[in-house]
């Protein structure tokens, strides 16, 4: 009688276990055990990682034309999590630049952009519908009403801004809260916030009077950051004689960004057509402003693909998505 | 009508008796076993999840508190800061009442931010321009300009703040 | 110690009913048999129940807005979340596992019998408690399993013909489903139901000790057994069950985490509405009356079910207490299970 108990009971928690290990829907990325050693694109942890292929959709009002593949992967350790981001691109843009024509600058470019979306508080219906719910709502509404902010004056979310031009170049993401209030008087326009910054991020390489560049690569050092970026550390005022009809100076100060808002790193590398981007964060920043990520959790998120623009135009994931833990 | 049973040790020779006791040991020590190791496996982690997060540090907060060049010299601005938070599992709008102003020549730093929240019980205090004190309405605890008890019962001088200047110039408190 | 122990016992008088409890001789057939070992056990998870259940209290906000982020954070960010609500979880599911199993057991004793009459039917009223722990449960969390768990179930009490609608609008505290259906699930919840489900259980123990367990089949007279002693010997035997029910559920919650859905959206259209696993045979059961005939299912079966548990005693008067020699209720009573297991495994399934 009691060893049949005993094997019942087996029975039972085997069968129990079993039925909670299931594979992932479409929309779901799952997130799988393992290390990247680098952030490097080809890194070898990728091949164990599942991929999730979602295509963005264009929304009403973008110059986007078609939406975008992205096939995106997870991996996570006991501190850790990193996401690897795959599009077709055809044009690899980063190229804010003032261009000289002998007497007078002229600013213009634009770059690639890759952004995510995650709940700090609830969105309201954010996990159920996705970003169309959560900052393109509602869809019939008329676009001059689609202001981003977070559906309640209660909510926040977790903004990362991956910017080919801006933050890429410092080996980093933007890490923003998108809120639905402003909260204090400097952030007035936008409900995109900045993580508390001690220090760093990108800043306008301009004049007081906005006509051109304030600042170029120092002479004497070679450019750190790649060719057409220029970082802060290696800039000095700008001497305009040294410069001829044609000749470009990056239109942005670039750093590395301290404090919540350099919480992630990044490294997109542009090739065969592709953006391979790879992002690495701690599971749990302790920042008030960051979402928080613990296994076992289903984690809601939405992406936004953005293509050689400065602003508005994107596309993005209508559907939720959602990170998981294997 | 009860179910009629005689008494368990009735009946029974010398060496039952005594194996009888022996089992008798064994039960009680499994017993009690069994039912510390349960009440252990469910307690322990319990008082854990129970004491949670009571016990944690309040993490540093910075506020804006407004422009420097809003504040008079001399003379105390009250502010009253709110900022979002994440209390536990709820957005919530902490909300709170500060005492700034640029300070006295002479000073460790520039400005001189005093939490308005009395000593004692937890009333707020008010600043008068007059008599420059803080007066604390609930029982009367009054402070000096720099936040020093000069009368009444609270126990300790009010709370300074550390302050800060952005790079827009806005001055900030460290709640 | 002993000074104490005289000392409150000259002022409460309780030593002498203290002792008669442990002193209790158990059948020596009872004493062998794990399905004696039952009732106790359920008493041990009730106390598992109310344990955890009142310390998940300590950070539960029953309220729309932060019922699904206080789980989540119970869960997720506390320590020891996951064993807490995890153990919570299964333990509802075991009980209800260990009640049918201590029911049949009851059945193949026919401990209902005369005197027995009134604890059964005592228990079956805790029967309809414990499932009731489990449909208010399922809401509180406010995801979307819940949410729409909830929803059907209260539409099905608005299928009672004439009282329906008032029923509903009462399970629901108004017209929708709302902050005031979640205020009044957790009352029931945590409040109404364990004050009940104590009082009866105290009923139903007062009367199992009244009457004694019943004697076991094979032997014609009662008393004839021989008897161990109810503390240590028997004790130990259920306090080892209950140590290695307490080690499962603590090893389920770890390898099956409790679940949290989505937190709950009442304009989702995609969402499929799926019971807990112990309501999955009532809910495919509703799936074979359609439109007119609802009432059949949501109403007419169940009474009939639970009206057959409570006239049990009643109709099956005889001295007869071997299963197998009474075959027209031991087989109302096996296709009873065999249509509640074959309607559960459609359900899921399905």
């Amino acid at each position: 009688m009691w060893k049949r108990l005993v094997g019942l009971i087996l029975v039972v928690l085997i069968a129990g276990a079993c039925g909670a290990a299931n594979a992932a829907a479409p929309n779901e990325l799952l997130a799988a055990k393992g290390a990247p050693s680098s952030l490097a694109p080809d890194d070898g942890a990728w091949r164990d990682a599942g991929v999730m292929t979602v295509t963005t959709a264009v929304i009403a009002g973008s110059a986007a034309k078609q939406g975008v593949e992205v096939q995106a992967q997870a991996l996570y350790s006991g501190t850790d999590m990193w996401f690897r981001f795959v599009w077709a691109d055809p044009t690899q843009s980063a190229d804010r630049f003032w261009t000289y024509d002998g007497t007078k600058w002229t600013s213009g470019g634009n770059e690639d952009r890759l952004s995510l979306l995650w709940e700090i508080s609830p969105l309201d219906r954010f996990q159920t519908r996705g970003c169309t719910a959560a900052c393109h709502n509602p869809v019939s509404d008329p676009l001059e009403k689609w202001y981003m902010v977070t559906p309640s004056f209660d909510a926040r979310g977790d903004n990362w801004q991956w910017i080919a031009g801006r933050t890429n170049p410092v080996g980093q993401a933007d890490d923003k809260t998108l809120v639905g209030f402003l909260p204090t008087a400097t952030s007035l326009g936008s409900s995109f916030v900045n993580d508390a910054t001690e220090k760093g991020g990108s800043t306008n390489n301009r004049t007081a009077d906005g006509l051109g560049p304030a600042k170029m690569q120092d002479p004497s050092k070679p450019a750190s950051a790649g060719s057409g970026f220029l970082l802060a550390s290696e800039a000095v005022n700008i001497d305009v004689s040294k410069f001829k009809a044609g000749d470009k100076v990056p239109r942005d100060l670039l750093a590395p960004t301290v404090g919540s808002r350099g919480d992630i790193d990044a490294k997109g590398v542009y090739a065969s057509g592709k953006w391979t981007v790879v992002l690495h964060r701690h599971l749990d920043t302790g920042n008030d402003d960051d979402i928080q990520f613990v296994p076992g959790r289903t984690i809601p998120f939405g992406l936004a693909v953005f293509d050689n623009v400065s602003g508005f135009s994107h596309t993005v994931s209508g559907d939720p998505l959602y990170l998981k833990f294997k | 009508m009860t179910h009629q049973v005689g008494e368990p040790n009735e009946a029974r020779g010398p060496n039952e008796a005594r194996d009888l006791g022996r089992r008798d040991f064994i039960s009680t020590i499994g017993f009690w076993i069994a039912t510390v190791a349960s009440a252990a496996i469910l307690g322990i982690p319990s008082a854990r999840f129970a004491v949670g997060k009571s016990l944690e540090k309040v993490v540093e907060h910075w506020v804006p508190v407004g422009a420097v060049d809003a504040l008079k010299p001399g003379e105390f601005t009250s502010v009253v800061y709110s900022f979002r938070v994440k209390d536990a599992w709820r957005e919530v709008k902490k909300e709170g009442l500060i005492y700034v102003r640029p300070a006295p020549p002479g000073g460790a730093s520039d400005f001189q931010a005093l939490s308005g929240v009395c000593t004692h019980l937890g009333c707020n205090v008010r600043w008068s321009k007059e008599t420059s004190r803080f007066a604390c309405p609930c029982h009367s605890g009054v402070y000096d300009s720099d936040g020093a008890v000069i009368s009444g019962p609270p126990p300790r001088p009010l709370r300074q703040l550390e302050t800060r200047v952005t790079e827009d110039g806005v001055l900030e408190a460290n709640i | 110690m002993s000074t104490v122990l005289r000392w409150l016992d000259q002022r409460t008088g309780w030593s002498g009913p203290i002792r008669t409890i442990f002193r209790y001789p158990v059948p020596a057939h009872a004493h062998h048999n794990p399905l004696f070992t039952m009732g106790s056990l359920l008493l041990v998870l009730f106390g598992v129940q109310a344990f955890t259940g009142a310390l998940m209290a300590f950070y539960y906000d029953p309220s729309p807005e932060g019922a699904y982020a206080s789980v989540d954070y119970m869960q997720f960010i506390l320590p020891f979340g996951w064993l807490v609500r995890g153990v919570h979880h299964w333990a509802a599911s075991a009980m209800v596992v260990i009640v049918v199993l201590h029911l049949l057991r009851t059945y193949l004793y026919s401990a209902y019998k005369k005197p027995r009459e009134l604890t059964w039917l005592v228990g079956v009223v805790l029967l309809l408690i414990t499932v009731s722990f489990g449909f208010t449960g399922y809401l509180l969390p406010w995801d979307q399993k819940g949410f729409w768990a909830t929803q059907v179930g209260t539409e099905i009490a608005g299928s009672v013909p004439a009282i329906g609608s008032a029923l509903r609008d009462l399970m629901r505290g108004g017209a929708d489903m709302g902050i005031a259906t979640l205020t009044r699930f957790y009352s029931v919840h945590m409040l109404l139901l364990p004050g009940a489900f104590v009082v009866l259980v105290l009923a139903h123990l007062a009367l199992m000790r009244r009457h004694g367990l019943a004697p076991a089949l094979v032997r014609k007279g009662e008393g004839q057994e021989k008897t161990v002693p109810f503390y240590p010997t028997h004790l130990a035997i259920e306090a080892g069950v209950a140590l290695v029910v307490i080690v499962g559920l603590v090893v389920a919650a770890n390898l099956v985490p409790a679940p949290l859905d989505l937190r709950a959206d009442p304009t989702d259209t995609s969402f499929v509405p799926r019971p807990d696993w112990y309501f999955l045979f009532y809910f495919q059961l509703l799936t074979y009356f359609p439109g007119g005939l609802e009432a059949i299912g949501t109403v007419a079966i169940p009474l009939f079910f639970f009206g057959s548990l409570v006239l049990l005693p009643f109709i099956d008067r005889g001295a007869e207490r071997r299963p197998w020699r009474k075959p027209v209720t031991s087989v109302a009573f096996v296709l009873y299970a065999v249509a509640v297991i074959l309607l559960t495994i459609r359900g899921a399934s399905g």
